[in-house]
């Protein structure tokens, strides 16, 4: 495996080696992104990433080139990634209904009706052009580090990798009751937290 | 005085709202939707909600844009400007992985 200088250059099927250095050098930075969105905490991302490389060195030759080397590595990832979670839910109570127990209930009239200078404003710039704006994704990062890390777990694994819901609970081991209370409430932070800090500021960002 | 089809309106806004889940329940409803069918009843009952409720609509509405947009990801160059690899963590890396001798 001692591989001389790096072949950046060389076309994707002479590439069948394992070369660790170049892997970090070209994926590292949005594997660990990508792990980073999911746990949210550097160290464990980038513990992640490490045993992604460590996995793909040992299993490259099974890798017979036929998706992206990017794809395959994300692949690898995922299922650290799912291990960890796997592993969080054995070891700890993982549903938390701390988070927002009012559910925003200063929104509601007393028969459970919105108030409606405190319900859901009209958003302006509208959907497709929002998600065109840097500052839209960067309210959306701002929020999500806002949420609480079990509730976000179990917002990312759903609402970002679409995992299903039975697949969710029994990875985290908690009862659907509970996922779906975590999930509304975590969706009602989210909304109103894009709402103050976005949409109601007239696009400009102001986290 | 209320004109005359402006109180038959509201007898109908009332009427719905009546016989319909309250904004609040409505809001559970329809973050629950989005994990799993609802029962055709309550999908109906929802359903007449929107009719006279512009909140709960926008409510439907925001929560389809936040998950399409967590589903769709940033462009490719928002993304990056999150940076990557802090320098050591990325020397880290290359010597975690050297070939053991």
């Amino acid at each position: 495996m001692n591989q001389p200088e790096i072949e950046t250059s060389a076309p994707p099927s002479t590439r069948s080696h394992a070369d660790p250095d170049r892997w970090v050098d070209e994926h590292g930075d949005c594997l660990y992104r990508f792990a980073l969105t999911r746990v949210r905490k550097e160290e464990v991302a980038e513990d992640l990433v490490q045993e992604t490389l460590l996995v793909a060195v040992r299993t490259h030759e099974k890798f017979g080139g036929r998706s992206s080397e990017r794809s395959w590595l994300v692949g690898i990832l995922k299922n650290k990634i799912c291990d960890h979670f796997r592993k969080l839910g054995r070891e700890t109570n993982f549903t938390d209904l701390e988070f927002f127990s009012d559910e925003h209930s200063d929104k509601f009239d007393g028969e459970n009706y919105w108030i409606h200078e405190r319900g859901p404003s009209d958003w302006k710039p509208e959907g497709e052009d929002a998600m065109k704006r840097a500052e839209f994704w960067q309210t959306i990062q701002g929020c999500l580090a806002k949420l609480p890390d079990r509730v976000a777990t179990v917002f990312t694994m759903r609402e970002i990798d679409d995992v299903p819901s039975k697949e969710i609970c029994a990875t985290l081991n908690i009862t659907e009751a509970n996922l779906w209370v975590m999930l509304h409430r975590a969706r009602m932070a989210l909304r109103q937290c894009l709402e103050v800090n976005f949409f109601d500021g007239q696009g400009g960002a102001r986290l | 005085m209320i004109e005359p089809t402006n109180w038959w309106k509201t007898k109908v806004v009332m009427f719905i709202a009546k016989h319909t889940p309250k904004c609040h329940d409505i809001t559970r409803l329809i973050s629950r939707s989005m994990d799993s069918p609802l029962p055709l009843r309550t999908r109906f009952a929802v359903r007449i909600h929107y009719l006279i409720c512009v909140w709960c609509q926008r409510y439907r509405d925001q929560l389809a844009l936040l998950g399409k947009a967590l589903k769709t990801g940033p462009p490719p160059d928002t993304e990056k400007m999150r940076g990557g690899l802090s320098p050591d963590a990325r020397t880290r890396l290359k010597i975690a992985l050297q070939p053991k001798p």
